[in-house]
């Protein structure tokens, strides 16, 4: 379930996209370090990590938008680049940041990145109709992107990813800061695209929710690292019946590990996301927990912090990153 | 293909959506042009007369003018505000020189006196008021310049020929034909002039004197015609106005930076070449409809004669290409946008000055006009004058236009190599 454990074989037809050893520096900071993924043709693939994990960088890559610094991302049996042409086709992007022309209406804007991506005449005049549909902006589609609430300019900016139809639709985080309306919205796009038109997704959030319904697979990522990546479903059993983290003085941590592991109603003991805490595993983190106090204070043991970790995907991510998604 | 014209159309929609902008880049010039020439046509004409910039160099061919020539160069020399130049190499200056000088723009104006002028005058028939035919000092005169920098000369020649050739024939009604000479002269020099007549002989008939001036141009420069303040001006502040179009440039560049439209760019299967071109094309045409507003005001508003109307349209396309190369390359240099157009506004402005758009540049000292020579408007400004005052084709303005053309590969190729996407 971690990053080194996960398929890596060689481009079969069902990869859709492959990052190999990428890594990403600005200046001394490395945003992405040594991301190895694999999404499968047809699934929804989910990035999940908090604020500066890496995420826009690493997807930013995966859509040609700059180079890495090392390592090698193909989409298909393409090599991706900045300057090849024919793989980027493939791909659409809707990025973090609402990449329209305010000055411009949401048509003037879809017929422009449309005629970008190759598309004219009845083609495009078709495609644009039919994305303004799609995201719900027919009526809109002839007053400025500027004058659009936040929701509709995200509905637009995810508008102009798919006109092209590509095969591949990289989101990055494309539901943050939007009402309940639009996100719903966008997540139904999104879900239809997937089920109905087999389009791979690639979808960033920090939103848990989002990732356990839609996502097929989500890789958890921190500090440039995948920290563990399989199914939702597989990620939350992994929890077991919960995990209690715990803090505790490193001086303690070999003491700790021995009386709690001896305890009935804990399965493992095993390191936390530092050298300060532990995840206990229990196959009910509740019951262990009065245990788990009882055993640290009749050792005398020190315990700073106590988390239940729920068998949810938030849970998942405390477990390895320590952090809470939304901080 | 269609992706340049994409890129086009959506500059095209993103410039109309903010007319403001694009009328005050269409009638800054304007304004520039109808100011300059209305309040500071007087001040220019007195600073030259006065001779406040710099003593205005006039080249001379004494030729066999003789002695009578040599006195009225000696007293125009002594004049405030002219130095006479009578030597080139160490030769002195013949006819031919002193046209060749002033047809290849070296002096603005130059003076031949014709041979046998001493001769002349001692001729009897003259002594005994006979009629004989006159002979005539020429004043040759580029067309390029105006009035205010020539008159002063032409009328110092007159009062001073008056003077000399009066003297010798003794005074006779002299003192009256100065008068009417001198009348167009700034109090300053008349006064100076007058003050050193010799104050006797009056009025004996009319000064039919046998010397007369002639205002010529040089041969093979082929109209006529002597550009006014609007003429001169409306070529250099044409040039000028052109070249703010930097500025509108710089602000586009950078809002689609900052828009992140730009990242979507990048995603896109798109070149640079494209985006690059885009960020020329409409503002090269919106150069180009500059240009026609303001020869179509200097034309209808002030009866500007354009000339050769191809080659108005060669230099104007070439100028054009200069400007938004420059706009493209300061873009790339800069790194904020209020650096960027604070950036254009000093550069535009300091190489207009030094390209003769404020001053004309054979005022300036000759250093100056050496500089003068590495900026745009210079080389473009006289490409219009070639064309506008000179009356010159075609072939009259390859070489300006091709240096031009040498600034605007250099400038955008700066642009395409520093051009970034955010
Ligand atoms: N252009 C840049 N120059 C320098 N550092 C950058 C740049 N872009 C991102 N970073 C840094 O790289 C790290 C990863 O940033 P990135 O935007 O990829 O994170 P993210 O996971 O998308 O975060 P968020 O959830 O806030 O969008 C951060 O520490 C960020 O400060
Ligand atoms: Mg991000």
């Amino acid at each position: 379930m971690l990053a080194e454990t996960a398929p890596v074989s060689s481009a079969d037809n069902g990869t859709q996209l492959r990052a190999g050893g990428v890594v990403h520096r600005y200046g001394d900071l490395t945003a992405v370090d040594d991301v190895t993924l694999e999404v499968r043709r047809g699934e929804v693939f989910g990035l999940l990590g908090p604020n500066g994990a890496g995420k826009s960088t690493l997807i930013s890559i995966c859509s040609g938008m700059f180079e890495p610094t090392a390592g090698l991302v193909t989409v298909g049996d393409r090599q991706l680049s900045p300057t090849t042409r024919a793989a980027k086709r493939r791909i659409g992007v809707v990025p973090q940041d609402i990449a329209l022309y305010e000055k411009l209406s949401g048509r003037q804007n879809l017929r422009f990145f449309g005629r970008v991506y190759g598309l004219g005449g009845r083609r495009l005049r078709e495609r644009v109709e039919a994305v303004l549909e799609v995201v719900g902006l027919s009526d809109r589609g002839n007053d400025q992107a500027g004058t659009y609430s936040g929701g509709m300019q995200r509905r637009l900016n995810l508008a102009a990813g798919l006109l092209h139809e590509p095969e591949l639709l990289i989101l990055d985080e494309p539901t943050v800061g939007v009402d309940p309306q639009s996100r719903n919205h966008i997540f139904d796009n999104v879900e239809r695209l997937n089920r109905d038109q087999g389009v791979t997704i690639v979808y960033t959030t920090h939103y848990m929710e989002e990732a356990e319904r839609l996502c097929d697979r989500v890789a958890i990522i921190d500090h440039g690292k995948i920290v563990a990546l399989d199914s939702p479903r597989a990620l939350i059993e992994s929890l077991g019946g919960g995990v209690i983290q715990i803090g505790i003085d490193p001086a303690q941590r070999a003491q700790v590990t021995e009386s709690l592991s001896s305890l009935a109603s804990v399965q493992a003991v095993g390191p936390g996301p530092d050298e300060k805490s532990l995840n206990i595993e229990a196959s009910s983190a509740r019951h262990a927990l009065v245990d788990v106090m009882q055993a640290m204070n009749a050792a005398a043991l020190e315990v700073e912090t106590v988390r239940i970790l729920e068998p949810n995907l938030e849970s998942v991510f405390l477990r390895y990153t320590g952090r809470s998604l939304r901080d | 293909m269609r992706v340049t014209l994409a890129f086009t159309i959506k500059e095209f929609l993103l410039l109309l959506r903010d007319p403001g902008g694009l009328f005050v880049l269409f009638m800054m010039p304007v304004m520039f042009m109808v100011v300059f020439s209305l309040a500071l046509g007087g001040l220019f004409e007195e600073g030259a007369a006065r001779g406040s910039a710099r003593a205005l160099e006039v080249p001379v061919a004494i030729g066999g003018a003789g002695e009578v020539a040599e006195q009225v160069v000696e007293q125009l020399d002594a004049t405030q505000g002219l130095a006479m130049v009578l030597e080139h190499d160490g030769q002195p200056l013949t006819a031919d020189q002193v046209a060749q000088l002033v047809a290849d723009g070296e002096y603005p104006v130059g003076v031949v006196f014709p041979a046998g002028l001493t001769a002349l005058l001692e001729d009897p028939r003259i002594l005994t008021g006979e009629q004989v035919k006159p002979l005539e000092v020429d004043v040759i005169v580029d067309p390029a310049t105006t009035a205010q920098v020539t008159g002063p000369l032409e009328g110092a020649l007159s009062a001073v020929l008056q003077q000399v050739v009066g003297r010798r024939l003794g005074e006779a009604g002299a003192a009256a034909w100065f008068e009417q000479v001198a009348a167009g002269l700034p109090a300053e020099i008349r006064a100076q002039l007058a003050a050193s007549m010799q104050p006797d002989g009056q009025d004996e008939g009319e000064g039919a004197l046998p010397v007369t001036t002639r205002r010529r141009v040089p041969p093979g420069v082929e109209r006529e015609q002597f550009p006014d303040q609007f003429q001169q001006n409306a070529a250099g502040y044409t040039v000028m106005g052109v070249f703010f179009i930097a500025t509108v440039m710089i602000e586009s560049i950078f809002r689609e930076r900052r828009s992140g439209a730009m990242r979507r760019l990048r995603a896109a299967p798109v070149g640079r070449a494209p985006i690059v071109i885009s960020k020329l094309a409409p503002f090269y045409v919106v150069n180009l409809i500059q240009i026609v507003i303001m020869f179509a005001i200097a034309r209808l508003a002030f009866g500007l004669d354009l000339g050769f109307i191809p080659a108005v349209v060669v230099v104007s396309a070439a100028l054009a290409l200069v400007a938004t190369g420059l706009g493209i390359a300061l873009a790339g240099v800069a790194r904020s946008e209020t650096q960027g157009t604070g950036l254009a506004v000093i550069v535009v402005l300091t190489t207009s000055a030094l390209g003769g758009v404020m001053v004309p540049r054979f005022i300036m000292p000759e250093a100056m006009q050496q500089i003068g020579n590495i900026t745009p408007q210079a080389w473009a400004i006289e490409a219009y004058q070639d064309v506008l005052v000179r009356g010159q084709g075609l072939s009259g303005i390859w070489l300006e236009a091709g240096v031009l053309l040498i600034f605007a590969a250099v400038f955008t190729a700066v642009g395409v190599w520093r051009f970034r996407f955010d």
